[in-house]
């Protein structure tokens, strides 16, 4: 029961409608998720995570279209297998999943709730529409998960405005309605970026208890370092619209294989650092823009160990490098074959 | 090290509420409430502390951006200490080629209209410190000097990104050769791998033009690499300031405390940190009585924190905290296992030794084909 597979993302490609012509945004994503589990995406911003994480449940802007793949979402045992790519954005399917047994938290507390209405309303309004119940019940539910949230003074708390939450308040009861239907899956798209240390501490301890208590699956998206080794079982680390590197939290903070990786992982100070004042590494060079994606390898003009003739060519796909640890990198898995 | 400036009792006051026609009894936010300290000549002085405990305004105050309600910021020039506070404003504009400030975010802090040229060389011109050809050759200094190319400066802020931008603004803030520089969450808005690269910018420019930073941040890793002393702010006012390495692993206030073990430890191994801090900052408008940290306070236990405001005092050499119980607590610092997560050691070399090695195997593979 555990282990059950909930989430399968296979070649998933979206691209941006402009102008007729379109840009390849995220080209080609494969990941899975199993119920219980953590999986952390990383990476720069413009590297596409923010945007696999909205297509997850269709809410993508009108410019951008998922121009392949599917999204497989298999749900309760008695529920049919869906693809999510394939169903209308704005259809009876994709609803009843969203906000259901699929929810969001989105990375801005402040702009994220309706100023013009209660926090309790707008947590009620998601638990009547997926759950049959009276008002009078789902005002008490309600109360229930603003307790179990740590928000003080619940009772009261339901009939309080946006304005009248603090950052970290907000970010609270954006979980509390994410959790109100007890989701298999909440995709978190940067919680605790706009959050101070101890209350994203805060944060992080209760999504740690939620994902006990309920097991509920978390794909977590985020640039901090620090809160991926804290929180996730596996990781993926995008870089322009691609996985360039997949497994086991421990094993790519440990023994990471990607240059990227490594120099992404280097790039951050830590505290360890205090006693040997190390310059950071940097990666030279920027992130290159949507419209001059490089041939082959997307990190390659900024790589040093750029080989040319070879990394110029296609891209490298995902290869096993140890258990459960793929990279896609022409250093690793490619040499046997040329061989 | 010699004393660059020496703020005492600073306060800075900010009127909230309705005044009403006869009511006198008008409330104030206390943004900063009597803060003491000194920064010394050649340092990075880190300021961290949660948001709304009155960085930002601190950080203001001092260059007068904000005007100060009370209080003394005296600034060392020529042997001399100066209180910026009583200079009248064409005396002030002169103070401010000697310390000037980068901003948070690159975004909105550069001019769209003006072109690189015209937004680094306008320091230059509103106080007369150059004119014609002068001036670009300045600007073309200064603009090398923090990674910018000559031929980018005729192009406008729109076609930079974020760390390029922030270039920019770094050499804005360094034109006229300042002595002191506020550098307000200068890398926040950037992406990890251009953090680095301004973080170390930041540095080098330290060294070669012997500045002085005060450092904001919120983020304890970055403060952790970029700063020699670091302050702690709570609620307008400082509960704790000493070296790095003091504050990081040996904290004598329980909010030092509570905001280090707050930091995630990037380890995988390591057990995820029981939030020490419960509830959220109160209001500068209201703030609790004597020490303003005991209703969240761990180990609060008597009368005295509660009516009695802890002085900011010495308790060993150039550790200063305000606490009545600081020689008495024994508290912990950051993880100290997070030393022991090496990425850039030894394991890595090889790593990287073995990269090279699959690199020129490839190659010389390639060229047999």
């Amino acid at each position: 029961m555990e282990k059950e597979l909930l989430l399968q993302v296979k070649n998933l490609q979206i691209s941006w409608l402009l102008d007729k012509a379109l840009i390849p945004i995220v080209c080609g994503l494969d990941f899975s998720l199993k119920s219980g589990k953590v999986l952390a995406l990383v990476g720069e911003s413009g590297c596409g995570k923010s945007v696999t994480s909205l297509s997850l449940l269709r809410l993508l802007a009108k410019e951008l279209k998922i121009v392949g793949g599917e999204i497989l979402f298999y749900g309760q045992n008695d529920e049919k297998t869906l693809d999510m790519a394939k169903v209308d954005p704005r259809g009876k399917d994709i609803q009843k999943i969203r906000g259901g047994a699929v929810s969001m938290i989105f990375q801005e507390p402040m702009s994220s709730f309706s100023p013009l209405y209660t926090i309790g309303y707008q947590i009620m309004e998601v638990i009547q529409l997926h759950k049959d119940v009276s008002k009078k019940e789902a005002k008490r539910i309600t109360v229930e998960l603003l307790k179990k949230v740590g928000i003080a003074d619940a009772k009261n708390a339901v009939d309080r405005y946006p304005y009248e939450f603090s950052g970290g308040m907000r970010q609270r009861a954006m979980i509390a309605k994410a959790l109100s239907c007890d989701p298999l899956l909440l995709i978190a798209d940067e919680p605790t970026t706009a959050l101070d240390v101890t209350i994203q501490n805060q944060i992080l301890n209760l999504m740690c208890d939620m994902k006990q208590e309920f097991r509920t699956s978390i794909i977590f998206i985020t640039h901090d370092l620090g809160v991926v080794g804290q929180m996730a079982d596996e990781v993926a680390i995008m870089y322009m619209g691609r996985i360039i590197e997949q497994g086991i939290t421990r094993e790519i903070f440990k023994n990471p294989k990607h240059p990227y990786t490594i120099k992404l992982l280097d790039a951050v100070p830590r505290l360890g650092d205090l006693e040997a004042r190390r310059r950071l590494e940097t990666i030279q060079g920027n992130v290159p823009g949507l419209f001059d994606r490089p041939s082959g390898c997307a990190f390659r003009p900024r790589c040093d160990y750029f080989i040319s003739g070879i990394c110029d060519t296609t891209f490298p796909d995902l290869r096993e490098v140890s258990k459960d640890h793929f990279a896609a990198c022409y250093l690793y898995g490619y040499g046997e074959s040329n061989r | 090290m010699s004393i660059l400036i020496d703020i005492k009792d600073l306060k800075v006051y900010f009127p909230v509420g309705q005044s009403k026609l006869f009511n006198k009894n008008k409330s104030f936010l206390r943004a900063v409430d009597g803060v003491s300290f000194k920064i010394h000549k050649g340092e990075s002085l880190g300021l961290v502390g949660e948001s709304g405990s009155g960085k930002t305004t601190l950080g203001r105050s001092i260059l007068r951006l904000i005007e100060p309600t009370n209080g003394q910021i005296l600034f060392k020039k020529e042997n001399e200490m100066m209180d910026i506070i009583t200079l009248r404003r064409n005396k002030l504009r002169k103070q401010w080629r000697h310390m000037q400030m980068i901003f948070q975010d690159p975004y909105s802090s550069l001019n769209q209209r003006m072109t690189v040229k015209e937004i680094i060389g306008e320091p230059l011109i509103a106080n007369r410190l150059a004119s014609g050809k002068e001036i670009d050759k300045k600007v073309e200094e200064i603009a090398l000097l923090c990674g910018l190319k000559t031929r980018q400066l005729s192009r406008y802020p729109h076609a930079f990104s974020g760390g390029q931008r922030q270039r920019i603004a770094i050499a804005r803030a360094l034109v006229m050769h300042p002595e002191f520089i506020v550098c307000d969450e200068p890398v926040s808005a950037l992406d990890v791998s251009i953090q680095a690269q301004i973080l170390n910018l930041l540095k080098d420019l330290q060294q070669q033009l012997s500045l002085t930073y005060l450092f904001i941040a919120h983020d304890l890793s970055v403060v952790s690499y970029a700063c020699n002393r670091v302050a702690v702010m709570y609620l307008g006012r400082l509960v704790e300031i000493a070296i790095t390495e003091e504050i990081y692993y040996t904290p004598k206030h329980p909010y030092t405390e509570s905001l280090m073990s707050a930091i995630p430890p990037d380890d995988p191994d390591l057990p995820m940190q029981k939030a020490l801090l419960k509830g959220e900052q109160p209001s500068p408008v209201n703030p609790p009585s004597g020490c303003t940290f005991h209703p969240r306070c761990p180990y609060v236990d008597n009368d005295r924190c509660k009516s009695e405001v802890p002085e900011f005092r010495e308790v060993s050499k150039g550790h200063f905290v305000s606490c009545h119980y600081a020689e008495k607590l024994s508290l912990k610092g950051a993880l100290e296992h997070q030393t022991t997560v090496d990425l850039g050691g030894a394991e890595n070399n090889q790593q990287i030794n073995d990269m090279h090695k699959r690199r020129s195997e490839i190659i010389t593979n390639q060229k047999k084909n």
